[in-house]
């Protein structure tokens, strides 16, 4: 195994390992957040003790994944300066800022308010004590804002211009950053937290149903989590639909890589169900499903609103080949010409290294001028072929198809769990079946959550920042025996951090639930 | 109030103090809350006393003194057409990345 890999490869295996145990923690951070704050809202304006041991108790988990997920994102700033110190450099400040605000802005608010909601009953007033609570809540949200604000950029870089003399990206449009993939993106990953931190609350309550413990708690408990939830994921959806559009228009590979597209139509369906060929290369004729299940119009509705839309596939997009909304084909920039123009971007940029070297400012200005024209395909100056330069189609087909199952199967189940609050036939207390289907559910939504990641991440290969910086040029000179040993050293470290968390979560449930949860506890 | 048997302390303590208190008494009282702090304080140890400090230096800032011997070092390592050269194999799942190349340009 260590003869197959490269540093390249371990590199992206352990920022996509950390980058997963960071989000076990983050959605259920932000998500119970809010739950635990509309909890509390409740308790504030009806004085009813029970919402007061309501809001304790699920702050107390709150406070153990908090406290488990502290700091496990900043690895992963210390892999952009370890193996991906190219990288770091050359996005400059554009994650320079977002970074620091996020830092800045978790430490004092997290610290300041954090610390009312956990120590301050009974020394701050009902009132305080809930803004506290809520500016935790929009304290975590406004952090994930800053860090999905970067990660944006990376997938749609704007607002900046590339200095050479740098080798830097500067900043010169801060607002630019918050373009329609950002502000998608940071929705949909947020609300995605309330909607899984809603299978959480539903699920532990179903379990204290089962075992017979603390019905009217569990009960009120998974009202709240069933609208909460709910609400978040029709959000998700919602905000799932815009990023597909703006995907479409900036990441169109990613898109025809999530569908396994290969030639588009016009009135282009969208597979629900299929096994991509796994053979299938994009300038072979082979089929591309070993079988489908389409929805017709699907993919058009979805990437384009519009039913009657040309989707291109990958090979349209490698061919420059796109239809307009008159049903002209158009030529838009093949890859090959992508190629070529990276490659006299890369010539361009060593023709000013020269000058500058040289002290001819001339030439240093000529060449600049010719980096500049042929730097949006700065990239593909890396690549020698066109397969090169697209994602791993499997991978992010299937996490597509994964994500979207899943996320469909819990709007069914938060509609049956509510009917089951509502409907006297149906009374949830009672209802065995639909408990054990609960607490089976609560993995599975974490499942739903990481395969959206991996559409995101894996779908945007081979790029680091789209168009302009592939994994390969982003990465550090170093040994890959280095990454290997860090590799295995998070993997040991945060599997015993998920362990504890685990099974810390799991003894306060089971203690606290044999409790009478009726009246607040301290 | 005053009287002439002594003297009620009314002083209230000052705001660093109020706040301090509050924070250590909050901690005193903790339950759970000591052994999550307890992780707490061991993970931000490990991550940034051993590893940042063994296992993940800032490459550029450890190796070059100042912001142009960086910018140098990177436009050297993004136009090195050795170093960034595409394997054989298509695909990015077999790039391979020579190990301290020379930089010599081919």
């Amino acid at each position: 195994m260590d003869e197959l890999m490269t540093v390249v490869e371990w590199s992206r295996a352990q920022f996509a390992l950390t980058a997963i145990y960071h989000w076990l923690f983050v959605p259920l951070t932000l998500g119970l957040s809010v739950i635990v704050a509309v909890m509390e809202s409740i308790y504030v304006k009806t004085q009813s003790e029970k919402w007061l041991a309501a809001t304790k108790f699920w702050m107390t988990l709150f406070g153990i994944n908090f406290a488990i997920g502290v700091a496990t994102g900043m690895i992963l700033e210390f892999e952009f300066g370890t193996n991906w110190s190219n990288y770091s450099w050359f996005v400059g400040d554009i994650f320079g800022a977002p970074l620091a605000i996020e830092g800045l802005l978790a430490f004092f608010m997290e610290s300041t308010f954090v610390a009312v909601m956990f120590f301050g009953w009974n020394k701050v007033s009902p009132r305080f004590h809930l803004a506290a609570t809520w500016l935790t809540a929009i304290g975590a949200s406004i952090s994930a804002l800053w860090i999905l604000v970067a990660n944006s950029w990376m997938q749609y870089p704007v607002g900046m211009e590339f200095d050479p003399a740098q080798m830097r990206n500067v900043m010169d449009d801060f607002w630019a950053l918050f373009s329609g993939v950002a502000i998608n993106k940071f929705l949909h990953a947020t609300l995605s937290g309330w909607a899984l931190s809603g299978v959480f609350v539903i699920g532990v309550s179903c379990w204290m149903l089962f075992k017979g413990r603390n019905r009217e708690f569990a009960v009120r408990s998974i009202k709240v989590g069933a609208w909460v939830g709910l609400t978040g994921l029709l959000l998700t959806m919602y905000t799932g639909d815009g990023s597909a559009v703006e995907v479409t228009k900036t990441q169109p590979m990613k898109l025809a890589a999530m569908e396994g597209l290969y030639r588009g139509t016009t009135e282009q369906g969208l597979v629900a169900v299929g096994m991509v060929n796994p053979d299938k290369k994009w300038n072979d004729t082979q089929d591309e499903y070993l079988f489908d299940i389409t929805i017709p119009y699907g993919l058009s509705i979805l990437a384009k609103h519009d039913p009657k839309a040309f989707v291109p596939g990958i090979a349209d997009i490698v061919e420059g080949i796109d239809v307009n909304e008159t049903g002209d084909t158009i030529n838009t920039v093949g890859y090959a010409e992508r190629i070529a123009r990276g490659k006299a971007a890369h010539e361009a940029l060593r023709d000013f290294d020269k000058a500058r070297a040289a002290g001819n400012l001339t030439l240093e200005n000529e060449a600049r001028e010719r980096l500049m024209k042929d730097y949006p395909y700065f990239g593909y100056g890396y690549f020698d072929s066109v397969d090169e330069a697209i994602p791993p189609v499997a991978m992010t087909f299937y996490s597509f198809r994964i994500m979207v199952v899943l996320g469909s199967y819990f709007l069914l189940f938060y509609l049956i769990v509510l009917l089951s609050l509502y409907w006297k036939k149906l009374p949830i207390e009672q209802a065995r079946w639909l408990q054990v289907i609960a607490i089976v559910s609560v993995p599975f939504m974490w499942v739903c959550s990481e395969a959206g990641w991996v559409v995101a991440e894996v779908g945007r290969q081979p790029w680091t920042v789209q168009d302009l910086l592939p994994t390969r040029a982003a990465i550090s000179s170093i040994p890959a025996s280095s990454v290997i040993t860090t590799f295995w050293l998070f993997a040991g470290i945060f599997t015993v951090l998920l362990v504890a968390e685990v099974s810390i979560m799991m003894r306060q449930i089971s203690k606290k639930s044999t409790t009478n949860l009726q009246t607040a506890y301290v | 109030m005053n009287t002439m048997s002594g003297k009620q302390n009314t002083v209230r303590p000052n705001f660093v103090a109020r706040i301090w208190r509050f924070y250590y008494e909050g901690f005193r009282q903790m339950t759970v809350g000591k052994t999550l702090w307890a992780i707490i304080l061991l993970k931000l140890f490990v991550f940034f006393v051993i590893l940042k400090t063994f296992f993940f230096p800032n490459l550029l800032k450890r190796d070059f003194n100042s912001d142009s011997e960086r910018a140098a070092h990177v436009r050297h390592e993004l136009t090195d057409r050795s170093r960034n050269k595409s394997t054989e194999k298509a695909g990015p799942y077999s790039e391979r990345l020579p190990l301290q190349t020379d930089g010599k340009e081919e």
